[in-house]
């Protein structure tokens, strides 16, 4: 009687919870939208600004459900270095537990889930309309309980609707009160924005449209201050062609001045169906469609809490580094109801879509999944950029109710992770400039290291470019970097990537890892199918380097900087190809390695294990992790 | 059975929910829980619930429940679902709620008052908006808070090894090449770095670079300075210390914290007046 298919509604909740001209000088590559000056640090080559783009503070039930009170201003703060109050808190309202970044993020978003900021806001808020109902009551008691019936009713079905609290005529009292928190939201932004040459933090405004049935979820960046009065929820715009429809008529058509993008996140929790080649009837894609699904989805959150979406090892068994920070189930309603646990299909990674994104090319002339790379932390915690592996808090509330003690044990699932960075290759730490590394991808992720990777592709980059003074500059003037295409191809020659990457440098006391090795990944298509490959270009991957799993000291060797130019031994002019590069350090202790051993967890010794670190020693748990980053492609076209 | 009778169960019905949801989910600890008839115990009332009572009690002094929309909606709203056959009037039915005294049993009336004095009494105490020379004082105040950190703009030569720095390093003070001819090793970083604070110098080059940038010597080659990579000979062009701020670098950062701390002492203030009014003075 029950179809996996009501079961998957019914459990849909669980979407929630879970080319390149040099700039002379004196001129901007960027178009300025805001009346500011330009930054100190301003160089037309390029930095690497760290960030995340996918932040959840007290307006997110799932995050406010597990005691989270960092409201947007907070998270800001925590993003520029302050430390913050977290979870449990004390009958007194102070916190037990504090956190704090190693060094601030350079820019951050805080994209609580949309859907929920005029619902969790009545239950919140005494004396709203609504406060009382039996669902605010629920939530105020047993708030897990109320995030299945809530969320199960707005944001995990194909067809959400509001609760009947919302009032009549399409919830428009729970939009209203949406104006709450959204409002907070931005002014929080412009707070945390000082116009100051030093540009030391960029804010930007945003929120997460949280589609169903399975996680559609997507961040929603605006490029500056000009916003929407409210958010386009998934209540509204229940599919993501919908969400595009209305960022177009409601910010880029509607309201002059407004430019906004979306990124999806944890398509590896999507059933397969986050990346389908399908328009919004259900038919083969047109390029037309193809045109704007890029222009709304230039980037893709490849890593985050609930895991990485590059690969899988079903799909891409000759990679056995993608046997990363990934989850075993294919939806996250597949955490909680085995048997709807199914392996992971190709369609769910970054990697596959990439080369359905060329084969879609080869057929419409447009490709609808020419996507950029960035991660984040998806934090629950209102605590953008934690993400170090050693002294890992969790991005939740341990899955605990407002105002309870933490449980025994690790803090997190043991197949979450502390998510990632976005890095965008800016000439200034601003709206305007970060905006435009987002829009050309020339952006990357990491697993929460700050390494730094410049990657760029050509016909004639010399041979020599790594032993010279130049790199960056002749990679800029004869190549295209990282989220271009390669200009058309002239007679003979196969392309020639330079990639070059620097090691985290660290913060005083917590030095960067070393790095093992530089990767090219290429995908093409041959006979109408996606290929891969993955090549090893720099580096040892057989080096001696280790961690000690009862120490986590590291030892072997190492570098503190690869670079090197590659040429595609394997080029067909007639193949439509990308290209993107990986970045691996040495092995390190995973986070849950850190807590397990700090809480004398054993494996050897049963009795040292205590509740709640049992799956320190389960079988499947991976105790070291190769911190990394990936790189935004560069295409291809015959 | 005729409708009235499946109405009336139905009544029976909801209403014999709605107890047992009140008295398992609402009951022990949650502030819906509160006396409602508290007006006349006030020694009843715990502690932590007594600003709430002050609240609400001044509220309903000042008849704020009497010109409430919020208010009003729900009364009407109960009074349909006691009366749902009714013919009067909202205005009638509101007017019949206030004589019943309604709005003096209802957790939500109450809580939407509570909230209501709240920002009726942060509204009263005049937070005049700040001019800029209040706001430069508080800046001036919380300096710490807002200070902008030392920049140095400099230039650097990366070597592999120590030695072969300061080999360099001592070829240039023999007077054999003037260092801005010299390579030294390759590294994708530039040569020439803009302006920085010690947090952006240690991105690029490492924490231990940044920690000793700012004391060496401007206008000359010095060094080797071990990096995250090796070890650079540095050339500081320019520094610049740490300063406090113009206002209108910062205005909207310091006008937020600002408004947000007077609003909580308003809020205080006005609290223990009330308290004091009560015999409730809060504890020393």
């Amino acid at each position: 009687m029950f179809s996996k298919y009501w079961i998957r509604n019914l459990l849909a909740a669980g979407g929630l919870l879970g080319g390149l001209a040099l700039p002379t000088f004196g001129e901007d590559s960027f178009e300025r939208t805001e009346d500011r000056t330009r930054c100190e640090h301003y160089d037309a080559l390029r930095n690497p600004f760290f960030g995340d783009l996918h932040v959840h503070t007290r307006y997110s039930l799932d995050a406010s459900t597990q005691g989270t009170r960092t409201t947007p201003r907070e998270a800001s703060s925590f993003a520029r270095g302050a430390p913050l109050g977290i979870q449990p808190w004390g009958g007194d309202g102070v916190p037990e537990r504090q956190a704090q970044l190693r060094r601030p993020l350079d820019f951050a978003a805080v994209t609580d889930h949309a859907e929920l900021f005029g619902e969790t806001y009545l239950c919140t808020t005494p004396g709203a309309e609504g406060y009382d109902s039996l669902i605010c009551a629920m939530y105020r008691r047993w708030p897990r309980l109320a995030f299945f019936f809530m969320n199960g009713r707005v944001g995990g079905t194909a067809n959400p609707v509001r609760h009947r609290f919302c009032g009549d005529e399409g919830g428009e009292r729970c939009r209203s009160a949406a104006a709450g928190p959204w409002k907070e939201m931005q002014d929080a932004a412009a707070e945390a924005y000082d116009p100051a040459p030093e540009c030391r933090f960029t804010p930007f405004v945003a929120y997460e449209w949280t589609g169903g049935p399975t996680n559609m979820h997507r961040n929603v960046v605006f490029r500056n201050a000009v916003v929407p009065a409210l958010p386009t929820s998934a209540v509204e715009a229940t599919t993501a062609w919908q969400l595009w429809d209305s960022l177009e008529s409601e910010c880029r058509q509607g309201l002059p001045g407004c430019e906004v993008l979306a990124i999806p996140h944890n398509s590896n929790l999507s059933g397969g169906v986050m990346f389908e080649s399908r328009n919004a009837e259900g038919e083969p894609l047109r390029s037309e469609d193809a045109r704007k699904r890029i222009r709304n989805e230039p980037l893709v959150e490849i890593m985050q809490h609930k895991g990485a979406s590059e690969c899988s090892v079903a799909t891409s068994a000759a990679d056995e580094l993608c046997d990363f920070e990934s989850l075993d189930y294919d939806t996250f309603f597949a955490r909680f109801v085995g048997i709807l646990r199914e392996e992971p299909v190709a369609s769910n990674f970054v990697r596959p879509i990439l080369g359905e994104g060329l084969v879609q090319q080869d057929r419409l002339g447009a490709n609808p999944f020419k996507l950029g790379i960035l991660a984040s932390t998806d934090t629950h915690l209102g605590t953008p950029g934690l993400v170090m592996e050693d002294n890992y808090p969790g991005h939740g509330g341990a899955g605990v109710a407002v105002g309870k003690r933490l449980p025994a044990g690790l803090l997190d699932p043991i197949e979450y992770n502390p998510g990632g960075l976005a890095v965008a290759w800016s000439e200034e730490n601003s709206r305007d400039a970060l905006y435009a590394a987002f829009e050309r991808r020339e952006t990357y992720g990491t697993s929460g290291p700050r390494m730094r990777v410049r990657f760029f592709g050509g016909w004639d980059l010399p041979e020599d470019l790594c032993r010279g003074s130049d790199f960056v500059e002749t990679g800029y003037a004869r190549g295209v970097p990282m989220g271009g295409d390669l200009p058309p191809r002239e007679e003979g020659g196969a392309p020639v990537f330079a990639v070059s990457a620097l090691r985290d440098p660290g913060t005083p006391g917590h030095p960067g890892g070393l790095l093992q090795r530089l990767q090219v990944v290429k995908v093409w298509v041959e006979e109408g199918e996606a290929r891969e490959a993955v090549f090893d270009i720099a580096g040892d991957p057989d080096s001696d380097a280790t961690v000690d799993l009862d120490s986590c000291r590291v030892s072997g060797e190492g570098a503190e900087s690869l670079c090197t130019v590659w040429r595609d031994p394997g080029f067909q002019p007639s193949q439509s190809a990308v290209y993107y590069a990986r970045v691996l350090e040495n092995p390190s202790c995973r986070w849950s390695t850190w807590v397990c051993n700090e809480a004398g967890s054993d494996c050897a010794d049963p009795g040292s294990v205590t509740t709640g670190f049992e799956p320190c020693c389960a079988p499947d748990t991976r105790r070291s992790v190769q911190e990394r980053a990936w790189t935004s492609p560069i295409w291809y076209t015959p | 059975m005729t409708r009235r009778r499946y109405a009336a169960w139905h009544f029976l019905l909801l209403g014999g929910l709605l107890f047992l949801v009140q008295k398992t989910l609402l009951s022990e600890g949650s502030p819906m829980s509160s006396a409602l008839d508290g007006l006349d115990s006030m020694e009843q009332v715990a502690p932590g619930q007594r600003d709430e009572e002050i609240l609400y009690r001044e509220a309903l002094r000042r008849g704020l429940d009497r010109n409430d929309a919020v208010v009003r909606q729900r009364l009407i709203r109960n009074m349909r679902f006691l009366e749902p056959e009714t013919s009067l009037e909202d205005e009638a039915l509101y007017r019949q709620a206030l004589d019943l005294g309604l709005d003096r049993e209802d957790v939500v009336v109450r809580r939407r008052l509570v909230e209501r004095m709240r920002r009726v009494l942060v509204s009263e105490t005049p937070i005049v908006k700040p001019g800029t020379a209040e706001l430069q004082a508080y800046l001036v105040d919380q300096g710490e808070r807002f200070a902008i950190p030392a920049r140095v703009r400099l230039e650097q030569i990366h070597f592999d090894e120590a030695e072969a720095a300061a080999q360099a390093l001592a070829q240039i003070r023999r007077g054999e090449g003037d260092g801005r001819a010299l390579r030294g090793d390759p590294l994708p970083l530039p040569r020439k770095l803009p302006s920085l604070s010690a947090r952006e110098l240690a991105g690029r080059l490492g924490p231990d670079f940044a920690a000793r940038a700012f004391a060496l010597e401007p206008g000359r080659w010095t060094g080797p300075v071990p990096t995250s990579y090796g070890h650079s000979l540095v050339w500081v062009h320019e520094r610049s210390p740490e300063r406090s701020p113009e206002l209108e670098e910062v205005r909207l950062r310091v006008l937020g914290e600002w408004r947000a701390e007077r609003e909580a002492e308003a809020l205080e203030a006005a609290l223990e007046r009330l308290r004091v009014r009560a015999g409730w003075p809060a504890a020393p």
